[in-house]
C-alpha cells in the first residue's frame, strides 16, 4: 500500500534524525549521562552489599543470642546453701505429720517406755 | 599422573596473579557489567526522548538519571530482555509527572499573573510553552530537519507521542511497546499508526530527503 510505505519512509527518515542528534550531543551532557549510569550501578553495589547483611541477618542473630545465652549461664552467682538450707528446714518443721506428732507426743515417750516393744535381745538393764 | 585442582568447590579458576572469586561474585559482576552495557546503549536516546517531550536539558538528564536508579533498585534482578520496556516506562512515567506538574505549575502562574479568566476565553499564557523551560542551547543541539520533528512529536497527543518515540526512536517492538505503555498491543498499533500518519502530514513528504 502506498500510505503504508510514506509512513515507513517517514519513519526511517525520523529514526536517521534521531540518530544523527544522539550523536551530537555535547561532552557535557554524555558526561553527566555517564556520571548517572555510574551512579546507579553504584546503588546496585550498595544494594547487594545490604541484601548480603540482611541473608546472613538471622544466623547472626542466633549466634549472637547463644553467645549471650551461655555468658549469662556462666556468669550467674554460684548457690549458696545458706537460704536453701533454710528453706529445707521450714518445709520439715511446717510438714503437717510432723505437728501431729508434737500433739501426741505424750503418746510417743509412753509408747517407747513398752518393754514387750523394745528390739529383741537387747538387755536395757545392763550396767 | 593427574593435576588436582587447587581452586576449592564453589569457586573459579584462578585469574593470574588474583584472587579466587566466588560463583556468587562471578555473577554479581556479570550483572554489573550486562546493566553497565544496557544503560550505556540507551543513555544518549532516553536523554533525547526525554528533552524532545520536556523541552528542558536539565530536567531531562535528571529525569534520565531518576529512570536508571529506578531500573537498577526494582528490576536488576529480572532478565536483561525485560530492562528495555522497564526502563522506558519508568521514563515515560517520569517524563508525564513532569509534565502534569509543569502544566499545573504555569496554570498557578498565569492565574497569579493575570487572575483567573473566564471559561470561554483562551488560555494564551497557560497553553504556551513555559519559556522558563526553552533550554536556549537546546534548539542549537539539533538539527533543522530533528527540530521540525521535535516540534512534530510533541504537538501529538501524550500517546501517540509515546507509541511513535518508542517505536521509531528506541526500536523497540509493538510487544515491548505495549509493555512499556502498559496497554494492549492493539492500541500501540493506533497510537503508533495515527502519530506518523500526523506527522507525515505536518511535515510533508519531502521532509528529512536527502539532497
Amino acid at each position: 500500500m502506498k500510505i503504508r510505505d510514506e509512513d515507513r519512509e517517514l519513519a526511517r527518515r525520523a529514526k536517521a534524525a534521531f540518530d544523527r542528534s544522539t550523536e551530537d550531543l555535547s561532552g557535557e551532557v554524555r558526561s553527566r549521562l555517564t556520571q548517572a549510569r555510574y551512579a546507579a550501578l553504584e546503588e546496585l553495589e550498595a544494594n547487594r552489599g545490604f541484601s548480603f547483611g540482611r541473608q546472613w541477618m538471622p544466623a547472626g542473630g542466633l549466634a549472637l543470642a547463644a553467645v549471650l545465652a551461655a555468658f549469662l549461664w556462666l556468669s550467674r552467682p554460684a548457690p549458696s546453701e545458706g537460704p536453701i538450707s533454710a528453706i529445707e528446714d521450714l518445709e520439715l518443721v511446717l510438714a503437717e505429720e510432723s505437728l501431729d506428732m508434737f500433739e501426741e507426743l505424750e503418746f510417743y515417750s509412753w509408747l517407747g517406755d513398752q518393754p514387750e516393744l523394745k528390739p529383741d535381745g537387747v538387755d536395757t538393764d545392763i550396767g | 599422573m593427574m593435576e588436582r585442582s587447587t581452586v576449592p568447590d564453589g569457586f573459579l579458576p584462578l585469574p593470574p596473579g588474583g584472587a579466587p572469586m566466588a560463583l556468587g561474585e562471578e555473577k554479581a559482576l556479570d550483572q554489573s557489567k550486562e546493566l553497565d552495557s544496557f544503560l550505556a546503549g540507551v543513555e544518549k536516546r532516553a536523554f533525547r526522548i526525554a528533552q524532545i517531550a520536556m523541552r528542558d536539558t536539565e530536567a531531562a538528564l535528571d529525569i534520565v538519571q531518576e529512570a536508571m536508579l529506578q531500573l537498577v533498585r526494582r528490576y536488576s534482578d529480572k532478565p536483561p530482555a525485560e530492562w528495555p520496556p522497564l526502563f522506558y516506562r519508568i521514563l515515560q512515567n517520569r517524563i508525564r509527572d513532569w509534565q502534569r506538574k509543569n502544566t499545573v505549575r504555569s496554570r498557578v502562574m498565569a492565574w497569579w499573573a493575570g487572575g483567573v479568566r473566564r471559561e470561554d476565553e483562551a488560555d494564551l499564557i497557560g497553553d504556551a510553552p513555559d519559556p522558563r523551560n526553552v533550554d536556549p542551547g537546546h534548539e542549537a543541539m539539533m538539527d533543522e530537519a530533528m527540530d521540525a520533528l521535535a516540534a512534530g512529536v510533541r504537538a501529538l497527543p501524550a500517546r501517540q507521542q509515546e507509541a511513535f518515540m518508542l517505536r521509531t526512536f528506541e526500536g523497540l517492538d509493538v510487544a515491548a511497546t505495549a509493555k512499556a505503555m502498559r496497554c494492549s498491543q492493539g492500541s500501540v498499533k493506533t497510537h503508533y499508526s495515527r502519530a506518523v500518519h500526523t506527522l507525515r502530514e505536518k511535515l510533508g513528504a519531502h521532509w528529512g530527503a536527502e539532497e
